[in-house]
């Protein structure tokens, strides 16, 4: 270990920055005891400026003594490319820190604050003097407690927009009714949880507030391991060892997902990773991927990692292998649980690792420093150390059982917000990335139309699809014709209503579900149809979808004896691009008016016809 | 475990290992203040897989009561300790 130390230092001496960063994440790495990460402190401290490390001001204020914590804290930080400075408010300390304008607090001007405050300071009469309370009386206290937090919160809020990490309260290990409180009308516990409850409400009403659940993090740790009774009544400093690590990663999950250094993409090898066992050697057969271990500890592995596709992260293969062999495992074995269809982007050749994570980054439009690397092998993962230092090459320790456990605590796929969009994202990521490719292929564009498979599901005013319809007229700006924004009870009303119709195209193709894509809503006016609403999403422009959508409604114009269509532009900063739509499928200019052009189509003279690549269903 | 304390004693105070000798004491060393003491007795329980009192924590106030105290709890100089 002394040898270690000394090759850092000397790599620092030699301004050899990048090298003796690499050798102190691996020392802490081995040696992850807390006199070390003091030492790591000071030398990642000498070495960050060189770094360009995103420089991020964390200010906490705390009712105990956090001071142990600090090297966790930074190591971490430094660790995740993060260049911290750290400013901690005296013992017990918040409003005066909150409520002075000219603050310490203010004064360093932090990015992130972390309010750290337990009930035995906050509020001590409901940890020691609970029985005594009246119900009246504890209802009073949490009043006050949940009324003071959020006088704290929108105070700072009201002078600072950095962004708020709010601890809310560990449940008592010993609830005072001991084994009676959970189901004791005047349970503490229950109470202590109705004000946890209540901060989850307080933290809805603002900006960029995170509640972090101590009490989770806790219990997932143990409450008696969290808890050093000789640290606490000698220096008011209860978290022991292995707790003040434990909550220093939690906050820098926090810190990478408001940096946006979270990560978007796994890149794995196979061999001894995904499953056990080398595949050429010994065959589909052989490799150990099942129901037993170690093959259920791969098939745990890859569960997680299918969660992680599920949230919308991307899973690519870099590995050395024949091809054929692993694609013959993707399709046949039947204990896989990932399939060729999860990953976004494969390399399995022979060629160096490094190559392949470059193609991969090209591939997927994504930088290297958003990609993770699993392999078991510590030569390859040195390689790429090496070369790729970007890439968050993972420690992987020689036990496949502990590879679930690793990945769910890397810090590297927290979300502060999770969508639908997300959900659906790496699919999406995996269909455009196939389309794209496909269209790199066909030579011709028919062909590549052709070669899409495209089927337009038209609906005439769909109830279902009013909410998708109304949020398209707000946030579509380039394929729209007139710009008006509806809300979903004006495309209610209009789908209601005599005089108006709305129509949506909901767009397949080869890859998947585009989803509703297309707009047109029209005014009936006598005999002909006012196209007051045209719309494309940006996704599918440039496929000749709109052409299929109005070739729709001429059909339907005809059916219904009408003679014309009448269409607008209204021009906009981002709309040029439908600018000479209506004259382009053989409409009429009638009137101009500043920019504001009106079209007429006569229905009897119209050659507009669906494309031939697009097979149009209606619902 | 004299050297494993050593170790720990330079990465704590930022001194160097062969500067520590047996008088070296919260007198002598000048990092050697209350927060890196509390700093100490932690790094001490986890490396030598022991707890320490508060009497204990008190009384090891130089590198030779350490050693003292750590004797008493059956660890021997030469031992090595898990990393």
């Amino acid at each position: 270990m002394v040898e270690q130390k000394k090759d850092i230092e000397f790599l620092v001496e030699q301004n050899k920055t990048l090298q003796a960063y690499i050798k102190l994440e691996e020392f802490i790495n081995s040696h992850s005891t807390l006199d070390n990460f003091m030492y790591a402190e000071k030398i990642y401290k000498q070495i960050a400026k060189d770094l360009n490390f995103h420089k991020f001001n964390i200010a906490i204020l705390r009712s105990i003594t956090i001071e142990p914590m600090l090297p966790f804290i930074k190591v971490k930080c430094f660790e995740n490319k993060i260049n911290p400075e750290l400013y901690l408010g005296d013992y017990n300390i918040f409003d005066q820190e909150i409520v002075n304008k000219n603050s310490g607090l203010y004064n360093f001007k932090p990015d992130v604050l972390i309010i750290f405050s337990r009930l035995e300071e906050i509020c001590p009469r409901l940890v020691n003097s609970y029985i005594e309370l009246s119900s009246e009386k504890v209802e009073m206290e949490i009043k006050n407690l949940l009324d003071k937090i959020e006088r704290l919160l929108s105070t700072f809020r009201a002078n600072s927009n950095a962004k708020i990490i709010l601890h809310n309260f560990e449940l008592p290990a010993f609830p005072i009714f001991g084994i009676i409180d959970i189901q004791h009308e005047r349970s503490q516990k229950r109470v202590f949880n109705k004000i946890n409850t209540g901060l989850v409400e307080i933290v809805k009403k603002y900006e960029e507030v995170y509640l972090l659940d101590y009490e989770h993090l806790v219990s997932l740790y143990g409450k008696k391991n969290w808890f050093d009774e000789k640290l606490w009544f000698m220096a008011k400093a209860p978290i022991s060892r292995v707790g003040l690590e434990a909550l220093a990663n939690e906050y820098v999950k926090y810190f990478k997902a408001m940096l946006g250094l979270t990560k978007k993409c796994i890149v794995l090898d196979l061999d001894n990773t995904l499953w056990g066992g080398i595949l050429g050697e010994e065959g589909i057969e052989g490799i150990k991927i099942g129901h037993t271990s170690p093959g259920n500890a791969f098939i745990d592995f890859q569960r997680e990692l299918l969660k992680l596709y599920q949230k919308g992260f991307v899973l690519a293969i870099n590995s050395k292998n024949n091809e054929e062999n692993v694609i013959e495992v993707f399709d046949k074995h039947p204990d896989m649980v990932l399939r060729k269809k999860h990953f976004a982007s494969i390399k399995i050749n022979w060629i160096d690792k490094v190559q392949n994570m470059k193609d991969i980054a090209e591939e997927l439009n994504i930088g290297l420093d958003t990609l993770v690397f699993f392999d078991d092998s510590p030569v390859e993962r040195e390689l790429i150390k090496q070369q790729l230092p970007e890439i968050h090459t993972v420690e992987l320790p020689n036990n496949p059982h502990l590879y679930s456990k690793i990945l769910r605590e890397l810090p590297d796929f927290q979300m502060l917000s999770f969508t639908e969009e997300d959900r659906k994202r790496g699919k999406i990521y995996y269909e455009q990335i196939k389309r794209k490719k496909l269209k790199e292929s066909v030579t011709s564009l028919e062909g590549f139309y052709i070669s899409l498979e495209m089927e337009a599901i038209i609906k005439r005013n769909d109830n279902f699809s009013i909410p998708r319809l109304a949020k398209m007229t707000q946030k579509t700006n380039q394929f729209n014709l007139t710009t008006i924004r509806y809300s979903e009870t004006d495309i209610s009303n209009f789908v209601a209503s005599n005089d108006h119709c709305v129509y949506s195209l909901q767009l397949i193709d080869k890859f998947g579900d585009n989803g509703v894509v297309g707009e047109i809503i029209i005014k009936e006016s006598g005999d002909a149809w006012e196209i007051d609403s045209f719309l494309l999403s940006c996704r599918v422009i440039g496929r000749t979808v709109e052409t299929a959508l109005l070739s729709h409604i001429i059909d339907e114009a005809r059916k219904a004896n009408i003679k014309s269509i009448i269409g607008k532009y209204i021009p906009t900063s981002k709309n040029f691009v439908v600018k000479s739509l209506y004259k382009d499928h053989g409409f009429e200019l009638v009137k101009e008016n500043g920019g504001t052009t009106i079209w007429k189509l006569d229905i009897e003279k119209s050659s507009i016809k669906c494309p031939d690549w697009i097979e149009i269903i209606e619902k | 475990m004299d050297e494993k304390l050593k170790q720990i004693m330079s990465n704590i105070f930022e001194i160097k290992e062969d500067e520590i000798t047996d008088e070296s004491s919260t007198d002598t060393i000048e990092n050697w203040d209350s927060l890196n003491h509390l700093n100490l007795i932690l790094a001490i329980e986890e490396q030598f897989g022991i707890s320490i009192t508060e009497d204990e924590m008190i009384e090891m106030a130089s590198f030779a009561e350490i050693k003292r105290i750590l004797r008493d709890k059956g660890l021997r100089s030469s031992e090595k300790t898990e990393q």
